[in-house]
């Protein structure tokens, strides 16, 4: 037995990585198994995106809850960069989803400033080619705006993980990094992880997995509505800057490269790229910025979303075993901040915060499983 | 920096010549573009667009894009990745590659 610990996580994404870390900084002594890389790992392959815009429009418990993290976002930026020694590129000066007409201007603004609402930090506003010229050359003749909220903004993803891995190790946790958790028990007061050989025992236990948590769950008692949904992106070779502030579709990385994404497709656990969705991909962003036509692309890939029924989080503990816990959302870089700074502590003190109880795995009791194939 | 590991300048497997920013340069047949320029002395292949910063090669396997130049007019393109041709025209970033 290796053991003690105050809390187990099981998954080294970023949802699992910012728990750890958040647990540990809030005194707890913690360790984290993360499987291996033929693995299903959003954290390695998503657009890097802090985003509130268009988030919780109809859930406000989601919006309240995503507005957290991206008011905690500056603090838990500074002291992971302090910690771990890395940048990781945290900016948080706006973001802007491009419309190509007055139509879809008016349809989003709708939804997303609809008239009476707060003119606080949050507030989307709309801004008019005209405007956007002036800041960004190259903007195609086809744009009619943008809505852009403040608040918005970026990170570089696998830098972000790289520096939890680094402040994790920095603070004392044992990572248990290629290896797979192969059996939980309950033992009365705690959990046994078995890795290997090893047991590692826990006073809590948080899920962590991405995908992987709704087989992990079952053998809890939870039943999670996860599955999956794909998201194919481009990368384009390093251009000078031109585009200062990220988008839902196109952003300019520090380096120069453009990230192009991303389609949302329902086609199972299959990560294959392919023309048609690329080519989308790409169509697009030409239609937002002709030039980039000039660029070669250097790199596509696929990567599979942690989605729910209603698109909205997971945050659970086990009825038939408390202590155990279980987190999955489909925006978890924009959701690290709160993760680590409010759910972790919460979980390490024995029970999940009030913020997030309308996120209980619950809500989807009549949910039939299934892989998230072209028929859903 | 750079030199072959055999002192073999190409009258056994061939040589080529192309064209490095006007230049001439001798190669071997057979030899990438990136491994051609860094035997003949060739340091900086490319700026950063962002910074300016002078790059060179660093994998040598097509994962890093470091390496690009333009090659018979195609800029952007993977000097690591494709082999020389005779008479090939290769422009540097640099126009006039320092040589040391
Ligand atoms: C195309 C795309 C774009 C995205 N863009 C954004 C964005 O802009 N902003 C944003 O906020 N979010 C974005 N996301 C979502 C974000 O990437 C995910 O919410 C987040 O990565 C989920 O992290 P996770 O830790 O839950 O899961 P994962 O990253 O999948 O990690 C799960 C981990 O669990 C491990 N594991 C699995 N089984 C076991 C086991 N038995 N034992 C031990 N370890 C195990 C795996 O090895 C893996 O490392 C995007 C996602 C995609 C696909």
């Amino acid at each position: 037995m290796t053991g003690g610990f105050d809390l187990v996580v099981i998954g080294g994404g970023i949802i699992g990585c910012a728990a750890a870390w958040g647990a540990a900084s809030a005194g707890g002594r913690v360790a984290v198994v993360d499987g291996g890389d033929a693995d299903d790992r959003a954290s390695n392959g998503n657009f890097g995106l802090l985003w509130t815009q268009g988030k919780g429009v109809d859930a406000p418990p989601y919006a309240a809850w995503t507005r957290r993290s991206a008011h905690l976002w500056p603090e838990f930026a500074a002291a992971l960069a302090e910690a771990s020694g890395i940048d990781f590129g945290f900016e948080q000066k706006g973001g802007l989803h491009f419309v190509l007409s007055a139509d879809e201007a008016a349809r989003r603004m709708a939804a997303l400033a609809p008239p009476g609402s707060a003119r606080d930090d949050f507030a989307v506003e709309f801004l008019p080619a005209a405007d956007l010229g002036r800041d960004i050359p190259g903007l195609g003749p086809e744009v009619f705006g943008a809505t852009f909220c403040p608040r918005d903004g970026a990170v570089n993803p696998l830098r972000l993980l790289q520096a939890l891995r680094g402040a994790l190790a920095r603070a004392n946790v044992a990572v248990f990094q290629g290896r797979r958790a192969d059996g939980i028990r309950a033992t009365g007061g705690g959990f046994a992880v078995s890795v290997g050989e090893r047991q590692l025992s826990g006073a809590r236990l948080l899920l962590a997995a991405g995908l992987a948590n709704r087989e992990l769950g079952r053998g809890l008692g939870l039943e999670l509505a996860l599955f999956p949904q794909r998201g194919q992106l481009l990368v384009t070779e390093r251009t000078p800057p031109f585009l200062p502030w990220p988008g839902t579709a196109v952003r300019q990385m520090p380096e120069g490269t453009v990230l192009l994404g991303s389609t949302q497709e329902n086609v199972g656990f299959d990560k294959s790229v392919g023309v048609a969705g690329l080519a989308g991909i790409a169509q697009r962003a030409l239609r937002l910025f002709p030039h980039l036509g000039g660029l070669a692309l250097v790199r596509s890939w696929a990567c599979l979303r942690v989605m729910t029924p209603d698109g909205l989080p997971i945050y659970e503990e086990s009825p038939r075993f408390p202590g155990a816990f279980a987190a999955a959302a489909h925006s978890g870089i924009t959701l690290a901040a709160v993760h680590a700074r409010v759910l972790a502590p919460a979980i390490l003190a024995g029970g999940l915060p009030a913020d997030v109880a309308s996120f209980a795995a619950g809500r989807f009791a009549d949910w039939q499983p299934h892989d998230g194939g072209p028929e859903h | 920096m750079f030199g072959r590991l055999s002192g073999d300048d190409g009258e056994a497997s061939g040589r080529v010549e192309i064209r490095v920013d006007g230049r001439p340069v001798a190669a071997r047949a057979g030899d990438s573009v990136a491994g051609a320029l860094l035997a003949a002395g060739v340091r900086r292949f490319r700026r950063s667009p962002v910074t300016g910063a002078p790059r060179a090669p660093y994998c040598m396997m097509g994962i890093c894009f470091e390496c690009l130049v333009t090659i018979d007019g195609q800029p952007g393109r993977q000097a690591c990745m494709i082999a020389v041709a005779p008479g090939m025209d290769v422009r540097t970033a640099e126009g006039d590659p320092d040589r040391d």
